[in-house]
């Protein structure tokens, strides 16, 4: 049964999503130690993003976020840790990804690297078609324009 | 006591002026004694002025004389003097002009007879100027031809050397522009190239792209994924 953190996670699919819940969760943090005996989700209600605060509630209601403030804060300290060490694939697409594509992208990484990672998409429409693709400080060129160039330099050999 | 005293001051102011009144009157005394002397003295004084002034009168009357005397005399010299200068000075002139004259005819003859001299030694010498002249420039044009000669074939042959070696030069450096050319020409050629190419490329990139539907995209993405999978990149 996937438990309430890792349904959300599953849910971030790019760097920037990512970081958007980062910043939600240093700001939650500051919550824990305001607005008397109000649950967590109830004090940021306003502040926070809404699908955010829904999964603090959803904690909540699963009693995975513990009573004390201490703990508390010591709990979202820990979901942050553990966000911030999923590993990033960086590409460079010369399109603009739709969200089915970037699920199935994510889940065929996560398939081939046994783990669920975060996509850092950078849309750039020189490289024609196909990506860049950098991960654990590997880099490949996999584009049209990387092979387009390939092509004119050889012609361009052959013809001096 | 004081009555005693004014008394006796009394009597001696009396005695006193008795006593000046007598000296008075013995003074008065003697100068009466001696009147008759004073007028001779003054008697005598007025002769002695009176002697004195004549003498006077009579010395200026004299050296008056003297003076006109002298001024007289002294004209006259000056007037003498003055008709002796005029004489001496037009007699000087003459003299002067005959000198000027005769000197000057004396120079006229000697400078003619010089003239004619020179003249006559002139022609005779011209004529033998000439006849040098005439001999040395025979043999100076004969030498100058001769030289002139020598110098013309020196200078054939020179030229033709220095226009061998020019035109040796000249080829040199020819082909070595050419080859510069050529090179230049090939750099260019292939700086062209590769613009031109750099131009398509880059036109491609901005057509290609568009041209892509987004399902090619992402299947080119795929398999650029599934390639990175087979190189154990991931």
């Amino acid at each position: 049964m996937e438990s309430v953190f890792e349904k959300f996670t599953d849910t971030i699919k790019t760097k920037e999503q990512l970081d958007r819940y980062l910043e939600q969760i240093r700001q939650a943090s500051r919550w824990v130690y305001k607005g008397g005996s109000l649950p967590l989700s109830e004090k940021i209600k306003g502040t926070a993003r809404e699908e955010f605060r829904q999964f603090v509630r959803e904690l909540e209601e699963a009693g995975q976020i513990p009573s004390a403030r201490r703990d508390e804060s010591t709990f979202l300290k820990n979901i942050a840790k553990t966000w911030e060490s999923l590993p990033v694939i960086r590409l460079k697409l010369a399109f603009l990804p739709s969200d089915d594509f970037l699920d199935d992208l994510t889940e065929w990484l996560a398939k081939q690297t046994g783990r669920k990672v975060v996509l850092d998409i950078e849309v750039d429409e020189r490289i024609i078609g196909g990506c860049t693709f950098e991960y654990a400080g590997e880099y490949r060129d996999c584009t049209l324009e990387a092979k387009l160039d390939e092509v004119l330099e050889a012609e361009v050999r052959r013809m001096i | 006591m004081s009555g005693t005293v004014i008394l006796i001051a009394l009597l001696l102011n009396a005695l006193t002026v008795l006593l000046v009144l007598y000296l008075v009157y013995k003074g008065d005394k003697a100068i009466g004694d001696l009147e008759p002397y004073i007028q001779d003295v003054e008697r005598m004084r007025g002769s002695i002025a009176r002697r004195g002034n004549q003498i006077l009168e009579k010395t200026i009357t004299v050296a008056q004389e003297i003076i006109r005397n002298a001024v007289s005399t002294s004209q006259k010299n000056i007037q003498s003097s003055e008709s002796l200068q005029a004489e001496i000075e037009n007699t000087l002139k003459r003299g002067v002009e005959q000198n000027l004259a005769e000197n000057k005819n004396l120079l006229q003859n000697a400078t003619k007879d010089i003239v004619s001299a020179y003249q006559e030694q002139f022609s005779v010498m011209s004529k033998e100027i000439e006849e040098a002249g005439l001999s040395s420039h025979r043999e100076l044009m004969e030498a100058s031809k001769q030289r002139i000669s020598e110098l013309s074939q020196g200078i054939t042959t020179e030229l033709s050397q220095v226009r061998q070696s020019a035109q040796e030069q000249i080829n040199q450096e020819l082909a070595a522009s050419q080859e510069k050319i050529k090179a230049y020409e090939a750099q260019k050629i292939k700086e062209l190239d590769s613009k031109v190419y750099q131009i398509l490329g880059e036109i491609a990139k901005k057509t290609i792209g568009r041209a892509i539907d987004l399902s090619t995209h992402e299947e080119l993405v795929l398999e650029a994924l599934k390639r990175a999978k087979k190189e154990k990149l991931l």
